[in-house]
């Protein structure tokens, strides 16, 4: 492998997944000399590559595409506008000054960017983080790891599988195991309501006459060494097991797709403060942590459920990094963006007030016919919410931010019930 | 398989028993064999103990915990029993063995604390029960005021009123480590080592023994009875059991790296008989803990997860440091421990009344810290049973670990990668574990997902396998140069990935035919 020139980056970017690649080739647009991008694989286009569902791109592109066609997309720009690859490269650490130690089959090495942009995506949450009771033999996969053994490995985890939890790479693996000639008993969910989208609700289990049980979870699972079984039961309020509830069902395989949690170890070692409820770092609207010219973007920011959103993201995240690397001044973020009524977060979680942005957030609760307040700027109505369902708004600086009062420190918003 | 070996002496059981045992004996020109029904060591109570090496003040409240196990007027501290005995001596003896076979330990404090009236009574009864045991232990440890316990511990609950703290009696390392050095020292030594080698029979022929195992026949003079929870049945198998189990249990977690620095030392609060609720930092770098009573089950097999257990431990532990969550927990189980029903607060250490070559053992916790006395004892018995003993000339003590990447300096990285490029392919994200390592476990003997995990730490980590798991297994296959769909867990029944994709849609086809 070369190693290109590492002692003059403008902009270094961790990991080369969707977020990765939009954010390099914005980067790179802005005309910053030296833009890289370091991966831990030998290839580029992170998870794309194991989605070979379709569905991508239709915002970003309008077109539907499948995962690695929608990485192709961007690697062939990558390639065109000789944006610097350092691949089967692992960064070890970063420092708050912004030394990335990294290493590789040539060895151990440290450079220092002007810029950094966090792009390590998220990874899946466990059996054993949620403690989920029982045995604990092989055969109980999480749904990223199964889909990397059907679609890019080409091997199957077992012959009957159940999944716990309805995320939408639960869903998606449920119709890939059934094509695959597996027998998936059933899909069960803690919440009353799905957790993914719709679409993937409808063509995943719908179209294929899978079985899901809301507000149910798996109490046990049976089998020493291999998975022999799960027994299933009916949650209460809380999401603990109703006793009395219980159905044993035979599989030899459980699958797991109960959440995903943005990557942050790496951000943690440069100092970069995270939000409690995101994951992700604390960031401004150019994307920018609390550690000088360190910028996050995509997933591990936040949890997305379109990859549209991630690289749209994480295009802000490249931009301005590229700004900082030319030493352009960037606003501080001086107005606090606070979740209030039924809001789980909001991203950016601050702004300067002066530029345009793009409001990201999550409901906590689903709801119908709500109006959605950002502070006393934006009035939205919304038909219908869902946690799972990311909203976004677009804020001008000219029609609503102009109009705020000087010197306001925060901005709640809220989504309420319309009649109130 | 291999029919027909010999051997001396046949070790059945890999844990920290069998393994302690078969090293001592490498000592001597003897032919040893050790026997491992699965396909990694230290896999069942010894992978599960928490390896804490103690005396002073984390003694005594191990006492008071498991005092329930005491016959009716027998002495909670009984200082010339094989235990109590050995464990004092393997306090002082183990660091020096650590350093021998290259295993990773740390030393640290104990804070036992008060938050209320309860526990107050607590700390008192600590103390009575020190005075039982006397001097030695008496000057184990200080009382700390309020004030000195938030400077030794900054994160601990604000409830925290009094303290007992011992700097000096608590050491740590990782089980599976300790079992897996022992037993590659004993290798190195001439001893051998069989994985998957179930035991289904001993059968007396003519002055020797004839084992029956899954990997073929071994006949053999002297057998050990190291299988752990299992030891009755191998004693019935060699003639008869004089012993049964009663089996305890209790819910073990283990939290992210990224909470390390929120404490210094063990820190608990004082033990009840039957209760044990603490956390602390691991040779690792994890913390782990634990809260709730002794369960009772039927088995050495009931080892399953409980929900409830789970909450009611963590909570436990956030009581006492309210910066650690259950949102930290990467990892539980529940550890059974083995109580013979014979001596059900000792060792039992003896030839079996059924059978004059059969020593059958049964540790109970603590077990890692007595099993060096213990095997040395096993070297005596053996002697007096008319067994010829003879030392090795070049009995070599040193074992190297596996290099481990995540803790080299750059230099000495890129020294190993220079020598082997494996060594800069990180496989292991969470707990930067690379290729060459895994490779190198492979070579001392790791043949399942599980013993590449305790020799490297491969998997051990926050996302449990999500991102190295494929990687791993395809490690495993390329070189041990079987398919991927026989790779294993654990066991031969445990086969991570068992077909190949269209496989089931060929076998549906058929079918239809």
């Amino acid at each position: 492998m070369m190693i290109p020139k590492n002692d003059n980056i403008d902009v270094l970017i961790i990991g080369a997944g969707p977020a990765g690649l939009a954010a390099a080739i914005r980067a790179k647009e802005e005309g910053v000399p030296n833009v890289t991008i370091i991966e831990r694989d030998k290839i580029l286009g992170g998870l794309l590559h194991q989605c070979i569902h379709n569905g991508f791109g239709l915002w970003y592109f309008g077109e539907d595409m499948t995962g690695p066609e929608y990485a192709k997309k961007f690697i062939n720009r990558i390639k065109e506008m000789g944006i610097n690859v350092l691949l089967d490269s692992m960064v070890l650490n970063i420092t708050p000054d912004k030394k990335v130690t990294f290493c590789n089959e040539n060895g151990v090495q440290t450079i220092n960017p002007k810029a950094i942009i966090l792009a390590m995506g998220c990874r899946e949450r466990t059996r054993e983080s949620i403690m989920v009771s029982g045995n604990r033999p092989a055969g109980v996969f999480t749904a990223g790891t199964a889909q990397r053994f059907v679609n890019v490995e080409g091997y199957i985890p077992g012959k009957e599988v159940v999944i716990l939890g309805s995320g939408d790479i639960g869903m998606i693996m449920a119709r890939r195991l059934t094509l695959e000639g597996l027998n998936v008993k059933a899909v069960v969910e803690v919440l009353p309501y799905i957790g993914g989208l719709i679409r993937n609700e409808v063509q995943c289990l719908h179209d294929f006459n899978i079985d899901i049980l809301l507000k149910h979870t798996v109490s046990w699972i049976h089998g020493r060494e291999r998975v022999e079984g799960v027994t299933i039961s009916e949650v209460d309020d809380r999401m603990m097991p109703i006793a009395g509830t219980e159905k044993r069902v035979d599989c030899d395989t459980l699958i797991l797709s109960v959440g995903l949690i943005p990557e942050n170890e790496l951000s943690t070692m440069a100092g970069v403060k995270l939000d409690p409820i995101t994951g992700g770092p604390i960031v401004n609207e150019f994307r920018m942590t609390n550690a000088n010219g360190i910028f996050a973007g995509g997933n591990v920011v936040q949890v997305h459920d379109l990859v549209d959103n991630v690289s749209w993201e994480s295009e802000i995240a490249g931009f301005n990094a590229a700004r900082y690397a030319k030493g352009e001044e960037l606003d501080e973020g001086v107005i606090k963006l606070i979740p209030g009524e039924n809001i789980r977060y909001v991203v950016p979680q601050m702004i300067s007030g002066k530029e345009d942005v793009t409001l990201y957030m999550r409901v906590q609760e689903p709801k119908e016919t709500v109006r959605v307040n950002v502070g006393d700027i934006l009035k939205k109505t919304e038909r219908v919410v869902k946690p799972s369902s990311m909203l976004t708004y677009d804020i001008s600086y000219e029609k609503h931010l102009s109009k705020v009062p000087k010197g306001i420190k925060e901005i709640v918003i809220n989504c309420e019930e319309k009649g109130k | 398989m291999v029919n027909n070996r010999e051997a001396d002496i046949v070790i059945i059981g890999g844990g920290i028993a069998g393994t302690a045992i078969a090293r001592e004996l490498s000592k001597y020109n003897l032919k040893t064999i050790l026997v491992e029904k699965n396909y990694a060591l230290a896999n069942g109570q010894t992978k599960t103990a928490t390896a804490s090496i103690y005396a002073g003040l984390v003694m005594i409240g191990s006492l008071i915990a498991k005092s329930i196990l005491l016959k009716p007027g027998e002495p909670l501290y009984n200082p010339d029993g094989f235990k109590m005995r050995w464990c004092e001596e393997g306090f002082r003896e183990w660091p020096k063995v650590f350093d021998e076979l290259d295993i990773k330990y740390i030393r640290l404090p104990v804070l036992v604390f008060a938050r209320n009236e309860e526990e107050l009574k607590g700390l008192d009864y600590y103390e009575k029960v020190a005075q039982e045991m006397g001097e030695e232990y008496v000057n184990s440890y200080r009382i700390v005021n309020k004030d000195e316990i938030f400077e030794i511990e900054p994160n601990l609950t604000k409830n925290a009123i009094k303290g007992l703290y011992d700097d000096r009696h608590l050491v740590d390392a990782f089980p599976p480590e300790i079992a897996i050095a022992l037993a590659e020292n004993a290798k190195d030594n001439d001893v051998e080592v069989i994985l998957d080698a179930e035991v289904k029979n001993i059968i007396k022929e003519n002055a020797h023994h004839i084992v029956e195992t899954k990997q073929g026949n071994i006949k053999t003079n002297f057998i050990i009875n190291c299988a752990g929870g299992y030891a009755d049945r191998i004693a019935q198998m060699g003639g008869g059991s004089d012993f049964k189990f009663n089996y305890k249990t209790s819910t073990l977690m283990i939290y992210d790296k990224n909470k390390r620095n929120l404490i210094n030392s063990m820190v608990r609060t004082p033990c009840q008989p039957g209760f044990l609720e603490f956390v602390k930092p691991t040779a690792h770098g994890n913390l782990i803990g634990t809260s709730g009573r002794y369960g009772t089950v039927e088995g050495a097999e009931d080892t399953e997860i409980i929900l409830e257990d789970g909450i009611q431990g963590a909570n436990g532990v956030s009581n006492i440091i309210p910066g650690i969550t259950r949102k930290d927990v990467i990892n539980l189980w529940r550890g059974v421990r083995a109580f013979g029903t014979k001596e059900p607060d000792d060792y039992l250490v003896e030839f079996s009344p059924f059978n004059e070559k059969i020593i059958n053992i049964v540790l109970r916790a603590p077990g890692i810290a007595g099993a060096l006395g213990l095997s040395r004892h096993v070297v005596e018995m053996l002697t007096e049973a008319g067994l010829k003993l003879e030392k090795k000339s070049n009995f070599n003590p040193k074992r190297r670990a596996i290099p481990d990447f995540s803790e080299l300096s750059d230099e000495e990285r890129n020294e190993l990668i220079k020598k082997d490029p494996r060594y800069g392919h990180v496989i292991c994200r969470c707990e930067t574990v690379t290729e060459g390592e895994i490779v190198e476990a492979i070579r001392r003997g790791a043949i399942s997902e599980q013993g590449i995990k305790f020799r490297t730490r491969a998997g051990m980590g926050r996302c449990k396998r999500g991102f190295c798991g494929p990687r791993v297994i395809e490690i495993l296959a390329r070189e041990l140069n079987i398919p991927i769909t026989e790779v294993v867990k654990r066991s031969y029944n445990s086969v991570l990935i068992p077909y190949k994709a269209k496989e089931l849609l060929l076998e549906k086809e058929e079918a239809l035919i």
